[in-house]
């Protein structure tokens, strides 16, 4: 049934309703130096190639509406819509139509607004043809222009969206030398320790016999337990209880010490006559 | 006896209210201005859908003296659904534009219907600039001479059929499943939108359509108010405080004829507008945020400091109110930025779990290696989605003296390390030789 209707519909409307449509379409892009291009459009043939329009020129569009309805050949409604078929926006520019059909429309390239603008953008160009009453409206795709935009395109608005997303990049760690060459230069320090320490040993080593080694023995312990103190700061044990140590070793240094270095004193006096 | 009645009133009492408030998140109290110049019975069907849902409608003339939107600083209501006289005249000092835009900043939501003869009064046109809706000049006409109803307006084409599929925000009102459906737009103008990010567009004009001045256009239209798509039926606003407004081109698109036209979708477009403007559906709300060492699940949670580098983890949760009820709200969009006036992260969320009221989502992420005051900032902005906005502030502080590498992990530092130890024992060496060697004095001085 309702096939049928569709039908009859496409009957009625091929038959008995007239149409708009147009004829003698052109283009023009003028500077003020002269005229740059010329095309010719009508309504099943398009201009072939996009057309450019540069920044200081104006797009003239030229073309004579016919109504099948006889009596008028000025309809109500007669635009030319720019649109970007990316963006979906579009803009449209009525035409002046005289009685007896002729129409016109100048595009100046500051009249397309911001939002279509962009570098190479290409828009599409519709010429829309309607009125009251029965009669059929019209809406053809006439072409493409090309707007050459100076500068950058307008920043698009701000919609609520979800945002690109960022990662903090961090700053390079610290680059290291390679484990072996500093192997070697530890090495290479370690043994200049061991020849100084032989060096010593060749020079001659006599151990001397004491009456009371007590004082000498306390002082060197003393001094290695400091050294062992220092070396458990440093493995990680807190300053504070370095201090703690170092407030009871320094004492038990500086007595033992000072009878040590008297006894070594009066020792070396004592040889040295 | 008396008492118990008395207490099962009350407790009756308490069940409706509590019913009645989780209609919708912001209260049920809706003021209805109707111009007397509509009749009630025209919209019965769009009057009694609203009733039904449980919302309490208070149906009252512009003119009507005890009209009030606020009562000692507070709001006399929830929901304003205002109609427009069809003939130049004021709606009263109750509905100015100020009382209006200090409505919606109380937390009130607004509807405002255009006349389909006249339009906008000055004051609905003052209150429409400020949240950047440009309203038509007077008696100004929307036509297509494409899609009209040939029915309705075989000649004048003002009378339009839209398709449903068009529309352009789901959150607020969904396309149908129905393709067949139908939109009836039986007459009025439309409105241009200036580029406030606020402003949700819901409802566009056809590509061919356009607003003319019947008055100064008779013969052709050389100057549009608006056309093609740049032209709205319908649009709707969200301000920052989650106050919902909503601009509908003609009071005609509710009326019960529009409602009884085959395959017609205005009913439930209306039902979905009304909804969603009264905060009933497309409200989120931020359930729990928190944020921890990744490493250490024992420490508290939201701690307020956080070292350099270290791994942290973001988890929170959202709920959206459809239908009086909480459920879990899944998406795919929820980012969290890590910011010190830059954002220095931002992460898009996870789902991880849900609850039965609650989604959540989660991420991780290793602290930048700058020090300072950062905060976790939850922006959750999408059109016709409620704003949600969360903001945790924490310290990042830089690595302490005990927490570098040390220098026995650095190949760089071990030369310098032998050294002193090499000093050390040689000095060590050293003091031993010097007290323990040398001629023997006993010997001597025998």
């Amino acid at each position: 049934m309702r096939v049928f209707k569709l039908l009859i519909a496409a009957c009625v409307s091929a038959s008995a309703v007239a149409a708009w449509s147009f004829k003698d379409g052109s283009l023009t892009i003028t500077e003020k130096a002269g005229t740059l291009q010329t095309e010719s459009f009508s309504v099943s043939k398009p201009f072939s190639d996009p057309i450019p329009l540069p920044n200081t020129a104006t797009a003239r569009f030229r073309f004579s509406i016919e109504s099948e309805e006889s009596g008028t050949s000025k309809p109500h409604q007669a635009y030319l819509q720019i649109s970007d078929p990316t963006t979906g926006l579009e803009t449209s520019f009525p035409a002046d139509v005289r009685d007896n059909g002729r129409a016109r429309i100048d595009v100046e390239f500051k009249l397309i607004p911001k939002a279509l603008l962009g570098p190479d953008k290409t828009l599409d160009c519709k010429i829309i043809i309607g009125s009251f009453g029965t009669e059929k409206p019209i809406i053809a795709y006439i072409g493409s222009i090309i707007p050459r935009l100076k500068g950058a395109a307008a920043a698009p608005s701000e919609r609520f969206a979800a945002k690109p997303e960022i990662k903090h990049i961090f700053k390079p760690d610290p680059e290291y030398t390679s484990e072996s060459l500093a192997i070697v230069f530890s090495a290479a320090i370690c043994v200049l320790g061991l020849l100084l320490i032989g060096v010593w040993i060749y020079l001659g080593v006599t151990p001397i016999t004491f009456g009371n080694p007590l004082y000498s023995l306390g002082f060197i312990t003393t001094i290695i337990v400091i050294e062992f103190a220092f070396f458990q700061y440093y493995v990680g044990a807190t300053i504070f209880k370095l201090i703690a140590q170092s407030a009871i070793l320094a004492p038990i240094a500086f007595l033992s010490g000072t009878r040590a270095l008297r006894d070594l004193r009066a020792r070396r006096l004592s040889s040295g006559k | 006896m008396a008492v118990q009645l008395l207490r099962t009133t009350l407790l009756l009492a308490i069940v409706c209210i509590s019913y009645v408030s989780a209609i919708s998140v912001s209260g049920s109290r809706v003021l209805v201005v109707l111009d007397p110049s509509l009749k009630q019975e025209d919209y019965a069907v769009f009057l009694s859908d609203l009733d039904s849902r449980g919302l309490d409608l208070s149906i009252k003339s512009a003119n009507d003296p005890h009209l009030g939107l606020f009562e000692f600083g507070e709001r006399t209501y929830d929901h304003v659904f205002l109609t427009q006289p069809p003939t130049q005249k004021a709606l009263g000092p109750n509905l100015l534009a100020k009382p209006l835009l200090d409505f919606a900043k109380a937390g009130g939501n607004i509807v405002i219907v255009l006349n389909s003869n006249e339009h906008a009064l000055a004051s609905v046109r003052e209150f429409a600039v400020q949240l950047d809706v440009v309203l038509p000049f007077r008696d100004t006409k929307l036509v297509d001479h494409f899609m009209y109803d040939e029915q309705a307006s075989p000649l004048l084409h003002d009378a339009l059929i839209l398709d449903p599929q068009t529309l352009l925000a789901p959150h607020i009102v969904a396309a149908p499943e129905d393709v067949a459906a139908k939109l009836y737009y039986p007459g009025g103008s439309a409105f241009a939108l200036g580029n406030n990010p606020l402003i949700v567009p819901v409802l566009a004009a056809p590509e061919t359509a356009y607003i003319y001045d019947p008055a100064e256009e008779t013969l052709s239209s050389d100057s549009p108010f608006a056309t093609g798509k740049q032209a709205f039926l319908v649009a709707s606003l969200q301000t920052r405080s989650n106050s919902r407004i909503t601009f509908v081109a003609s009071n005609l698109l509710f009326s019960d004829e529009a409602f009884s036209k085959p395959n017609s979708f205005n009913r439930a477009f209306a039902t979905e507008l009304t909804k969603w403007t009264f905060s009933e559906k497309s409200v989120l709300k931020l359930e729990s945020v928190s944020h921890r060492l990744l490493e250490d699940t024992n420490t508290t949670e939201n701690p307020s400091i956080y070292r350099v580098k270290n791994d942290i983890a973001y988890e929170v949760s959202l709920s959206q109110f459809e239908d009086g009820s909480w459920f879990p709200y899944t998406a795919d969009d929820v980012q969290l930025e890590f910011t010190m006036l830059d954002p220095y992260y931002r992460l898009t969320l996870s789902p991880t779990h849900k609850t039965s009221t609650a989604q959540f989502y989660a991420t991780t992420f290793t602290a930048p290696d700058q020090h300072g005051m950062f905060s976790f900032v939850l922006e959750y902005f999408r059109p016709g989605l409620t704003f949600i906005k969360d903001k945790r502030v924490v310290t990042v502080r830089h690595f302490g003296h005990n927490e570098f590498a040390r220098s026995f992990a650095i190949p760089n530092a071990w030369p310098y390390v032998s050294s002193i130890v090499v000093v050390a024992g040689a000095w060590v060496v050293f003091v031993g030789l010097w007290l323990f060697t040398g001629e023997n004095s006993a010997k001597k001085t025998v």
